[in-house]
Parts: structure tokens; sequence; C-alpha cells
């Protein structure tokens, strides 16, 4: 007789995932996302911590930018071949960590087909166990690549500020996640917030349509605060904990790298 | 979900603005009250897919859901796959049936040409026996020979009777070259012994998919081939258990399906089902015995067309049911119908 089987149907939701990948999603583009995902990472490796910055948004990839990094090469061209994921990571020698950027300079705004896409995911998994931890800046969104690439992380951050689309789009992204991974670890950064309290409030709405409409309630892991010197370390092109530890906004993403080495 | 603010200088009127704009089942999700002016401000929320009412709306969106989810229905497709393939459809925001469903199959699924020259690694065929890989190889050289690629086929099936003898068969009528291995070693001196630039097809024995020793077997020529493993799968059978096979194999390390038997099958929600559960690629189906034109590449529109053409059946069936009696009678009008239930 036949042995009853080992793997069923739902075996596809236990798709091999890297523990020390942490996905950081938005739904909606604008809420301080790729900021969130550099300080953090910068954060992260100020803790000591091995740490990785892998650049999943190669739509609209602007890592290199905001670190004002020139990478020899990009994600996308790992995934369609000519360069390997060593040429494509980049040293951030003051901050202590690396970058994976997702498209170096100002390449074409091309779609994800099937064998990239399989192979993008081979890359983050191959690159994971050589870090601590790995950051995944994830794009704007549901579509395929963010699905692909979320199944592939330990946890996974959602970022909403307090405009209503935030909240609207980081629902989706939150019901596609757990309807994908029902047993995924969802955590909320309510980012932009005006004042802490402000922030828990944003995020006690979101919780609120979580446990009402998905019978699901992710956690806060934290609040990070408008900030002016967030807005002018961009513009200067220098991570945050470069320029200035002290500001409210960096102090707060050091308290959420911090948490999140406690738990995981 | 749908997120609206209200502000007015009540909360009993903030409370009324929200069931007016959003119905009886809007949840509160936050309430606030301006220390300044005393205004209330109150963020609600119903629940609704916008792309399932865009698509569910309107008249052509209706039929459009309706012709979908009886096509689907006809080729058993399971619950829950049909509800991820609606959902997607309907985001397309599509006019046609055709439409909507490629969009939504393209959205859910994964495709992929068939190879038309040398691969970056050699391709291995692995399946539950009688599936047709060797007949699949053939047909994946052929491919590739007819633009004149050079081919090399190897061959792991020697132990059943005849199967030698097919495959030289096909070797010869293709011109390609053919190898025989026995075991890993064997295997992986065939494949490295290969001529660079030659398109490499390996056709293995065929295992059952539960068999552990067999799977571990597998796993293992794959990695001394460095192969992309296909997994070679008739398109008929019971969507569950086709699932079930299908997720076993992806596990050793297959990504990519061909579906065969398109010829004698015409319910494809096994195929779509295994292709589905275990994230394979769809590579191409076989749609006849022909070496020559037996083996045709899929994608979104092809595939759609495809389930699309049981319409004329449905309808068929529908009448001739209804001819047979009223107890039929409602069975038949459910059917033709779909949706409504």
């Amino acid at each position: 007789m036949m042995e009853a089987p080992k793997t069923t149907a739902a075996a596809r939701h236990a798709l091999p995932y890297a523990p020390n990948v942490i996905a950081v999603a938005s739904g909606k583009g604008g809420v301080g996302k790729t900021w969130f995902s550099i300080t953090l990472v910068h954060a992260l490796a100020r803790r000591g911590e091995r740490a990785l910055l892998f650049d999943g948004d190669l739509g609209l990839a602007n890592v290199d930018v905001q670190l004002g990094l020139y990478p020899a090469s990009d994600l996308r061209r790992v995934v369609s071949g000519p360069a390997s994921l060593k040429d494509a990571t980049v040293e951030v020698k003051d901050a202590g960590f690396s970058v994976i950027a997702g498209r170096s300079g100002h390449g074409g705004l091309a779609t994800m087909g099937p064998a990239q896409l399989d192979s993008l995911s081979r890359a983050l998994m191959t690159v994971a166990p050589s870090y601590d931890r790995v950051v995944l800046d994830l794009g704007a969104g549901i579509d395929r690549t963010v699905r692909a690439l979320t199944a592939r992380a330990g946890i996974n951050l959602v970022v909403i500020n307090d405009e209503p689309t935030s909240m609207t789009d980081a629902y989706a992204f939150i019901k596609v996640t757990l309807q994908q991974r029902p047993d995924v670890d969802l955590r909320v950064v309510v980012n932009q917030a005006e004042t802490q309290r402000d922030g828990e409030r944003v995020y006690g709405a979101m919780r609120k349509a979580c446990e009402t409409f998905l019978k699901a309630s992710p956690p806060l892991l934290g609040v990070v605060r408008r900030d002016s010197w967030v807005r002018d370390s961009i513009r200067r092109q220098t991570p945050l904990l470069s320029r200035n530890p002290n500001a409210p906004a960096a102090q707060d993403v050091e308290a959420i790298a911090a948490r999140l080495l406690a738990v995981t | 979900m749908r997120l609206k603010s209200f502000t007015a200088d009540s909360l009993p009127e903030a409370m009324e603005l929200v069931r007016k704009h959003l119905g009886d089942d809007a949840v509160i999700l936050d309430t606030y009250t301006d220390p300044k002016s005393g205004s209330v401000r109150v963020a609600a929320a119903v629940d609704t897919d916008p792309a399932m009412s865009a698509i569910a709306g309107g008249d052509s969106g209706l039929g459009v859901f309706n012709i979908l989810s009886q096509v689907l229905d006809f080729h058993r497709v399971p619950l829950d796959l049909t509800d991820r393939l609606l959902s997607a459809a309907a985001a397309v925001g599509a006019q046609s049936p055709e439409a909507a469903l490629a969009g939504g199959l393209e959205a859910e699924f994964f495709f992929a040409s068939l190879p038309q020259a040398a691969t970056e690694r050699p391709l291995l065929l692995l399946g539950p026996p009688g599936a047709g890989k060797t007949a699949t190889a053939a047909k994946l050289a052929a491919q590739v020979r007819v633009r004149g690629g050079a081919t090399t086929l190897i061959t792991l099936d020697i132990g059943k009777a005849g199967s030698l003898a097919q495959i030289s068969a096909f070797a010869e009528a293709l011109g390609a070259n053919l190898r025989e291995a026995h075991d890993t070693d064997t295997l992986e001196k065939a494949v490295k012994s290969c001529p660079s630039g030659h398109f490499i097809v390996v056709d293995t024995i065929g295992t059952g998919p539960f068999d552990p020793h067999a799977m571990q077997e597998l796993r293992d020529w794959i990695a001394v081939a460095d192969a992309e493993g296909i997994l070679v799968h008739q398109a008929s059978g019971d969507p569950l258990e086709a699932a079930e096979t299908a997720v076993a194999y992806s596990e050793i390390g297959a990504h990519y399906m061909i579906a065969t038997k398109l010829d004698t099958t015409r319910r494809l929600g096994s195929m779509l089902n295994a292709a589905h559960n275990a994230e394979m690629t769809l590579l191409g189906v076989g749609t006849a015995p022909t070496i020559g034109g037996g083996l045709r590449g899929t994608g979104p529109e092809a595939l759609a067309k495809m389930l699309l053409a049981c319409q004329a059946q449905i309808e068929d069936e529908a009448e001739s049911m209804a001819a047979d009696g009223d107890g039929d009678m409602h069975v038949a009008r459910m059917f033709a119908t779909g949706a409504e239930s």
C-alpha cells in the first residue's frame, strides 16, 4: 500500500524562508518605508549585528540614491544573469552595513518575469545566511514581487502613517499576506506620527480594522515621530544615524531595533 | 476595506453620518474630540472588496463573473483557487471573460516559454509513470532541433522493457545524441561529457511521489546533473491528488511543470490546482502525440482560451439535462447560471 502523503496541498504555505530576514512593507508608497529600512539596518549595525539592506523594490528602487551610493552593479543585473551578488553588494563604510541595490543609476522600469522573480527570491535566500540580519525593503503595493519576497521573510513589518489611504493599503497588504501565510509574523510600525500617543491611536484604528475584518491583531512594534532631521538627512544623502543620532526619529528607530533583537 | 472619516458637532451626529454613508455594518475605528472646537471626528470602515464589487457590479461585470465561475466549476477547479482566480480576474477590470481570466491567471500563475535553444542547465524530466516523460523529452528536443540546435538526450529510464528502444528511435529521428546513465556517477559523467552548447534533456524513470527512496534518488540526480527539474504530469485526474503530487515533486526541486494529454482531457482543474499549489511555472502543454507539434507553450491568454473553450459544452449539457425531465431541469438551470443559487 502507498504510504500516507507527508506533504499536503497546504505545504505551499510552508515555503522555505529565512528567519533573519526582516521585510519592510507599506501598502501605499510615500510613508517613509525606504527611509525607515535604511535607518533600521543602520541601527541594527550599530548594535553590532552584521546587517544587510536588500533592496527588493526594483521598480522604484532608491536606496542607492538616499545613501548617495554608486554601486557597480544591482539586483536587476543579478537576476537577469550578468552580475553576481558579490558585484552588487556595497559596503556603507561609516555606517557599518552592506547594501544590495535594486537598481543602480537609472535603469529602466521593467516588469519581473517568473524566472527573474524566482531568481530574485533565490538571491535573497542565498545571501541571507551570511548576515545576522537582513532588512528587505519591499516595493509599495501587493504585487507578485512583493508577495513572493514577503513569503521568504521571518518577520514582516508594515509601515503606516495617519493617512486613510495608508491604512487601507496596509490593510490590503496584511489581508493578502495572512491569506498566503496564516502563521506569518506581522508587526506594525507607525511612521511620521506627531506624538507617540498619536501614533498609538493610528495603530489602534489599524488593529481594530484587522480584528474586526480579519480576526487578526498584528502587534505594534513601534512609533516613529515626525522629525525635520529626517528630511534633512535624506536631502544630504546621509543616514540619519550618522547625521544626528539624537534626533527623535533616530531614537525611535533605535528603540525599534532593540525590540526586534529582543523578540527574535 | 473602505475607510472614511466624519466630523460633526457631537458624537451621535457623527455616528449618524457614518450610518448614512457606510451603512449599518460600519465599524468605528477611532473617535477624536477636538479639545478646542469640541467637534467630534469618527473614523469608520466597512470591509468591501472593491475589486470584487467592480466586477460583480454593472451589466457586463455580473455577466463576466457568472461566466467565469461557471467555467471554473466545469473544470472542477477547487473553491479556494476559484476564489483567488475570480478576485484576481476582477482586479483586472476587464470587460471580456477572456481578458479577465487571462489577467487572473497572470496574477496567480507563473509561466515561462519553452526552450528553443540550449538552456543554462540541463532539463531533467520527472513524474509519475505513464505521464509521457519520454515523449515530452523528444518533443522538447524537437523544438530545439528544428532551429538547428545540437541536442543530447540522456536516459535514466533503462529498467523498463522497450524504453531504450523508444528513446533510441526518437533520438535517431531527431538527429540528437543519446547517452545512457544508470546512477548518479554515470549521470554526472554523461552530463559533463556533453559538448558545450548542447541542449540537454534527461529522461528519468517514472516514480511514485510518495516513495521516499525514489524521491531521494531524484533529488540526487537533479543535484549531480545541476539540472532544472521539470514535472511531467497528466492534465486529468483528481485536483487534490494532483496538487499533493506536484508539491511532493516541488519539494525535491522541480520548479517547472509540463501538463500532458490535453488532447484527451476536458477538465483542467487538476492541472491548475497542481501548478498553483506547488507554485510551479507552467512551461507547456502536451496537446498531441506527434513529436513535431505535440508540445505547445502556454501563457495566460492561451490558457484562458483553453479554459473558456468549454462554454459550448456547458450549454449543450445544460440543454440535454433539461430535456431529461423536471428533476434534472432544476440542476441544469442552476448549473447554467453558475453563481446564482
